[in-house]
């Protein structure tokens, strides 16, 4: 017996290093899931409502059937939303059923909060071990999500927050507050549904098959006003899935839930530029307020 | 003896077994934060037979350290060019301050970035390399090991293809949109669509830590006589653990604060 053992242990200890080799040359023992490339959404304003509970604003105004998005008239009358907020919603109705369109922090070239920002088509993930960055389409905008780590004692409110993640086996799981109140656009959709500084926003993404997401693009669109250029009508891969649940006791009566669905499409990446005013709606530039001269 | 042979000859196997692959060179360590040091504009780099950049004026004036003028006798400058140049110098010198992309809310576009102030972050992926920069909330891709399109739509940032030379990541830029805010340089240097832009990135360690040097060459036939070269340095920010929120439309950068030049026109009523 003890003659084969000089062999027998050094194969042993062969096969144990390249099982070494093997395991270190690929993923970590749990599997993370892989949200690299661009993911396009298609609709405005773009959240999915569920088909029950607690769920996002939609627009009372419809064109075809589904939300007009010349004419954003949130649903005041939406149980999540608390009295004073359901007013501030009726508010902004009532100027876009006048014809005005009021101020947003997207067509006013500010930082988009959390949930707001989803109405970008385009989504990328930059998925390091110590952090996620996600990148918008619209504007340069950019989140940095910080993996593995508990939200600071003491919180500065920023644009985005503070937005800390981890992994739930296939799901990455984001969440955050910190976002700051009191700027100029305080909305978290484009009908001005308000928030304050108790927002609490949790983004759960997963990858899943075209089966599954047929529920949620069938909920987008009845929905929603389909504009984006980026996803491809007849793409049947991976899809990215967004289910996002907000909390503000200041503004809603409950937690509410929606999801987003990405897909692929286009590999171009458009750069838009806020301040160059290239956003056209309906074909035709917003007609700003302009000064034909300056008083000063 | 016998034994010793099995032994030697399972070694031997075990050898002769494929081995992983050993990684490619590896791309310059690019990671963590880092800040602009120095001047904000192109330092000449000594002994080089490019040209050299628009340099800043040495002003005798109370106020200089708030007056940016930029040195238009250089002779690199097409004489369109040289007569912008001036022209933003004695704005300048009258203290009137000549508004830059960054003060006004425009993407700073390439390599006007590189002069940027607040912190930076290079996020090496398999196909490219983002650049974010923190001051108004800023993005570059740069795709590697790709050619260029044919005809590249401009835009503020252009199309960017990289690659690594050794230590350094190499950034090859065209298709940049010419706009009267998109310059070359803090002192409103302008430019024409045919601006090619090459950036070499190498970080280098120092006593102080980590350091990034950046040389670009700067080539448009439109704007200057000849291509010419300006180096400019980051510093690794190692007490930098994210992102600050840097935000133009908020006027959060204490731009003019103490300076002469802090009073920006107001209209006190909207004249609509």
């Amino acid at each position: 017996m003890r003659i084969i053992l000089g062999p027998l242990i050094a194969l042993g200890l062969c096969a144990a290093s390249a099982a070494a080799n093997a395991a270190s040359a690929s993923s970590p023992a749990a599997p993370i899931p892989d949200f690299a490339g661009i993911w396009w959404h298609p609709s405005l304003p773009g959240p999915e409502p569920l088909a029950s509970g607690p769920t996002t604003v939609t627009n009372r105004s419809r064109r075809n059937g589904t939300s007009d998005y010349g004419q954003l008239v949130g649903d005041y009358t939406n149980p999540i939303l608390k009295p004073e907020a359901a007013a501030i919603v009726k508010k902004f109705g009532d100027m876009s059923l006048a014809g005005t369109v009021y101020p947003n922090p997207a067509n006013q070239c500010w930082p988009e909060p959390v949930p707001f920002i989803y109405k970008n088509f385009g989504l990328q993930l930059l998925q390091k071990p110590d952090e996620i960055i996600m990148l918008y389409e619209q504007d340069h905008e950019f989140r940095h999500v910080r993996m593995n780590q508990p939200h600071p004692a003491k919180l500065k409110p920023s644009w985005y927050g503070d937005s800390v993640g981890h992994y739930e086996g296939d799901t990455l799981v984001i969440d955050t507050i910190g976002t700051k109140a009191d700027q100029p656009f305080p909305m978290l959709d484009l009908y001005g549904t308000p928030y304050t500084k108790a927002l609490h926003v949790v983004e759960r993404y997963r990858l899943i098959d075209y089966e599954d997401a047929k529920d949620g693009l069938e909920r987008n669109r009845k929905e929603n006003f389909t504009a984006g250029p980026g996803l491809d009508p007849n793409y049947r891969g991976k899809y990215l899935q967004l289910t996002y649940t907000v909390e503000d006791e200041g503004v809603f009566t409950t937690p509410w839930s929606a999801t987003i669905t990405f897909g692929r499409g286009s590999d171009i990446w458009p750069e838009t530029v806020c301040a160059e005013n290239v956003h056209v709606y309906y074909d035709k530039d917003e007609r700003v307020p302009t000064a034909a001269k300056p008083d000063f | 003896m016998r034994l010793a042979l099995a032994t030697i000859a399972a070694l031997a196997l075990c050898a002769l077994a494929p081995a992983p692959a050993a990684p490619a060179a590896a791309p310059p360590d690019l990671s963590g934060f880092f800040s602009r040091i120095g001047d904000l504009w192109f330092d000449a780099i000594e002994g080089d037979t490019d040209g050299k950049p628009v340099d800043r004026l040495n002003v005798d004036s109370p106020d200089a350290e708030d007056i940016w003028a930029g040195d238009s006798a250089n002779p690199i400058l097409q004489p369109w060019a040289r007569d912008i140049v001036k022209r933003n110098a004695e704005s300048e010198m009258r203290l009137q301050h000549v508004y830059t992309a960054d003060d006004s809310c425009w993407p700073s576009g390439v390599p006007q970035a590189v002069n940027l102030l607040d912190v930076v972050q290079f996020i090496p992926t398999k196909d490219r390399v983002t650049i974010l920069y923190q001051r108004n909330h800023q993005v570059r891709r740069i795709w590697l090991n790709v050619p260029h399109s044919r005809n590249p739509k401009p835009s503020w940032y252009g199309e960017s293809v990289g690659h690594y030379d050794g230590d350094t990541l190499v950034v090859d830029t065209i298709g940049l949109k010419a706009h009267k805010m998109s310059v070359v340089d803090a002192f409103g240097t302008p430019h024409t669509e045919k601006l090619h832009v090459v950036e070499r990135y190498r970080p280098y360690a120092t006593p102080f830590g980590k350091r990034l040097e950046v040389i670009v060459r700067v080539e448009d036939s439109g704007a200057f006589i000849g291509p010419w070269k300006g180096m400019a340095e980051y510093q690794q920010e190692k007490t930098v653990k994210q992102f600050e929120e840097t935000v133009c439309a908020e006027n959060n950068r204490d731009f003019g604060e103490g300076t002469t030049f802090g009073t920006i026109p107001q209209e006190n009523a909207p004249q609509f």
